[in-house]
């Protein structure tokens, strides 16, 4: 399934920003943000992550924080920026968003939480300096 | 010593498809090819209904292209290609979905000079293909009435993101006891406004009107 290519992706652009400090020893955490319509499932995720980094001495061991981005929508017609509405169906037991203006049923554009985004990372770097005693 | 470095930033991991999918759809405009990606649910007749759309565009003097993707195996892009349509195999052994990536590649090896139209076919799955565009000028959904009638709502994103909704297989609908009009009406409750198509791709039912609806004629 495609978390492994997303946890893929991740490693790469962790390593690549890790490479702007030369002398990174350690990725320590990386802050992840999932929106809550994209279809990446956390689970699955982690356990690509945690195969992938321990291949790699750097990222053995680091932590991976995810948070959910919720959803914002805006709408062209009115200018109507926020949550999305939901159906609610006692059947079903669960929630349809319905993508749609609230105020004036126009069609509107997700503008939040359908990516997936690296928001920070922690590493450890050696700065060459003896420490004292 | 060792030090703790905090990096803030915001790399959207989708965004190398969705730059990728930018760039495929500028190589179809700029051959002025119109496209389609063809998702939809396993078995509910994408196939078909890509077969249906050639033969019905090459009457109208339209040539089409197709590029038929599958997790493995040739069987569907030997179908189209006995239809006489030219055909690029895609196969994405791992992944559930083409995305913009393999799309380029299969893209490289079709002959566009050649093409009016092309038509993606994409893996069976209502599910991943949404978080990745190809670039293509029209997303379209296609589910079948043999797979219940509760399709639309157990996938609402990909709806969201379909310019045109089919419903295929019209003709079975009364003995499988599902109402189209279910379906539909969870269609317009996901996106109001949506372009929905109803249509029977075995015996050639409703082809000119998803052809009219795709922009194709």
């Amino acid at each position: 399934m495609h978390e492994l290519q997303i946890a893929s992706n991740l490693v790469n652009a962790v390593m690549d920003a890790a490479k702007e400090y030369k002398n990174a020893t350690k990725i320590e955490t990386v802050h992840l943000s999932i929106g809550k319509l994209s279809f990446v499932g956390e689970e699955q995720l982690r356990f690509c992550w945690g195969a992938i980094t321990d291949e790699r001495e750097i990222l053995k061991g680091s932590e991976l924080i995810i948070s959910d981005e919720e959803v914002e929508i805006s709408c062209s017609s009115c200018g109507y920026v926020g949550d999305l509405e939901v159906s609610e169906d006692p059947l079903y037991h669960y929630m349809m968003p319905i993508f749609a203006c609230p105020k004036c049923k126009g069609d509107v554009e997700i503008t939040k939480g359908n990516g997936v985004t690296i928001t920070n990372i922690k590493l450890m770097i050696d700065d060459g300096e003896e420490t004292d005693g | 010593m060792h030090q703790l470095v905090s990096v803030d930033m915001e790399k959207d991991l989708l965004e190398a498809n969705r730059k990728l999918a930018g760039e495929n759809h500028d190589i179809l405009k700029e051959k002025g090819i119109r496209s389609v990606d063809m998702m939809g649910s396993i078995g509910s007749g994408k196939t078909l209904l890509i077969e249906r759309l050639a033969i019905f565009l090459k009457d109208r003097n339209i040539k089409a292209g197709v590029i038929t993707g599958d997790v493995v195996g040739d069987d569907d892009y030997k179908r189209v290609i006995s239809q006489g349509v030219p055909a690029v195999n895609v196969n994405t052994g791992k992944e559930c979905h083409i995305d913009a990536h393999l799309a380029e590649h299969a893209i490289e090896d079709m002959d566009l000079e050649n093409i009016d139209v092309l038509l993606i076919e994409n893996v069976g799955n209502l599910v991943c293909p949404a978080d990745f565009p190809l670039g293509t000028d029209i997303r379209a959904v296609i589910i079948s009435v043999t797979e219940g009638d509760d399709m639309v709502r157990k996938h609402p994103l990909i709806f969201k993101e379909a310019d045109v909704i089919v419903i295929n297989k019209m003709d079975l609908a009364q003995v499988m006891e599902v109402d189209i009009e279910e379906l539909k009406k969870d269609a317009f409750t996901v996106k109001p406004g949506a372009n929905v198509v109803v249509t029977d791709a075995k015996h050639g039912v409703g082809i000119e009107e998803l052809a009219e609806a795709m922009g194709l004629i």
